[in-house]
């Protein structure tokens, strides 16, 4: 959601050539005065054009407004953090940023930073947003994002094909990236028999902090073509180090009957029925079965899991979805937190993501007895998500929760209490028992007092 | 027009150095990669042919 009135993005303050600005609902990139000749040369020579035609670059129209040249560029609709991706994701970004490189160097421009911040997912694919960061290339000029590509892009996804967990978490409480010597100094020892870790993490490490100017030489066109060359066929080959959970067969295992499966679509499916929402929340999504019903309903869906290769397979699957579809790697109990400078930099997810509906399948049984949260704070969570909530209740006759109970807790967990918890701030439309007395659905409303 | 403009990254000398160190070791190593691949494609085709 964008302001009407005038007002600047707070995490665009690094560049001098420009900033980001909101106004009437719209986004807008100032073009500063240092700025402008470069700009009309880069558009001189096409390349923002070249860039646009294959859809590596976001869209956007320059204007003239009361603050001078600008460039109004289309809105990415849910801004997402690298912190927030799955492992495909980040690699895409990285990709792409390396894709952009070579592009713009092959043109006579050259890319001034390396950062996944500048990249979000738009229309489920990656995609580049800051367009002042495309400046004119001087012959001879090094690769001054370099250094800053390591450490942003290349050491969470080595990290992350070498150990197991998603490292791209640490960009969070490492916002400029994870610094080299601590790359290296995490790496296996297997990892020095992989080019792209031996050359650009560790020995790129023992260089990161000496020399000093005097020292810099002129580095030619070719010598960046194939540093960039071998860091994407490297990145291409790299996979997760987590390839299965015991969450990603869950598709092939689901504890209905085919006839109890097609009830759970079917209630879902009525109560969206005449229904058009902007942003559904799917939070536990695991596949993309329910998400898929949104299709023509929602401009967006987001799913989340707190399972990083749950979320990696789902990445994989939303090439081929054709509405907006963005999986990302988040517990719900433990979302992104506003971060950075002043705590303004970074919003917090529901400063980002502000759903009109969430559903959530087949999830509460686990919050309850993993998570050890009781069902009146559940309920208050679920309220911060949407005004609309899909939501199943698994009670402790259901096989599925006997495997996961956890004997310590003895808080009230039954459907009355359930009901009960969840009334306090919504009102339960509709009840569907999709499996006799064990699951049921329900289909409930934010009460006009607690909105 | 001027080019040269102040960086707002830094992009760590040291870093610059090794740019101008391995780039030709690592255009040598994405050479033998590409060829290897190559080799290995052609390889892999033959076995295709014989399992018909």
């Amino acid at each position: 959601m964008t302001p009407t009135d005038f007002e600047p993005e707070y995490s665009s303050y690094k560049d001098a050539d420009g900033f980001v600005f909101y106004e009437n609902n719209k986004v807008y990139r100032k073009i500063n005065p240092s700025f402008l000749p470069k700009y009309e040369w880069l558009k001189s020579r096409g390349i923002y054009e070249n860039l646009l035609q294959q859809k590596l670059l976001i869209p956007f129209t320059e204007v003239l407004t009361n603050k001078g040249v600008c460039l109004e560029t289309t809105i990415v609709p849910i801004i997402t953090y690298p912190y927030e991706w799955c492992f495909e994701q980040l690699k895409q970004a990285a990709l792409l940023q390396l894709q952009l490189m070579d592009c713009c160097l092959k043109q006579g421009a050259i890319l001034k930073d390396a950062t996944p911040f500048n990249i979000q997912f738009y229309n489920n694919k990656a995609c580049f947003i800051d367009l002042l960061s495309i400046e004119p290339y001087e012959e001879g000029t090094p690769w001054n994002g370099y250094k800053q590509f390591c450490e942003m892009f290349l050491a969470p996804l080595i990290l992350s094909a070498y150990l197991p967990g998603n490292w791209n978490k640490s960009l969070a409480v490492q916002l400029e990236g994870i610094p080299l010597k601590q790359a290296a100094a995490a790496l296996p020892f297997k990892a020095s028999f992989n080019s792209l870790s031996l050359i650009h993490i560790i020995s790129h490490s023992k260089f990161s902090s000496k020399g000093s100017s005097s020292q810099i030489k002129k580095i030619s066109k070719d010598k960046i073509f194939s540093i960039l060359n071998h860091l994407k066929s490297g990145i291409e080959d790299l996979t997760a180090f987590d390839k299965k959970s015991n969450w990603t067969s869950y598709e092939n295992q689901m504890p209905y009957t085919a006839e109890e499966l097609q009830l759970k679509k079917q209630s879902v499916e009525n109560w969206l029925s005449g229904k058009q929402y902007d942003t559904v929340l799917d939070i536990g999504a695991n596949h993309d079965v329910y998400a898929k019903l949104f299709h023509g309903k929602a401009k967006q869906v987001i799913a989340i899991d707190n399972d990083s290769t749950v979320i990696d397979n789902l990445c994989k699957k939303s090439a081929d979805i054709t509405y907006s579809f963005i999986p990302l790697h988040i517990d719900i109990t433990m979302v992104s937190p506003a971060l950075g400078l002043n705590l303004k930099e970074r919003k917090s997810f529901f400063e980002r993501v502000q759903p009109d509906m969430t559903i959530a399948l087949a999830l509460v049984h686990h919050l309850f007895h993993s998570r050890n949260i009781p069902l009146d704070r559940m309920a208050e969570l679920f309220k911060t998500c949407s005004k609309d909530l899909i939501i199943e209740f698994i009670s402790e006759e259901d096989e599925q929760f006997q495997k996961i109970r956890n004997i310590n807790n003895h808080l009230a967990y039954d459907k009355t209490s359930f009901e009960k918890a969840f009334s306090l701030y919504f009102s339960i439309n509709s009840v569907v028992e999709i499996k006799a007395g064990k699951r049921y659905l329900y289909y409930m409303t934010l009460k006009q007092s607690t909105v | 027009m001027i080019l040269t403009s102040l960086l707002y990254i830094d992009p760590g000398s040291g870093s610059i150095l090794f740019q101008a160190l391995i780039a030709g070791l690592v255009g040598f190593i994405a050479f033998i990669k590409l060829y290897w691949k190559k080799i290995v494609k052609l390889f892999s085709f033959k076995k295709h042919d014989d399992s018909n």
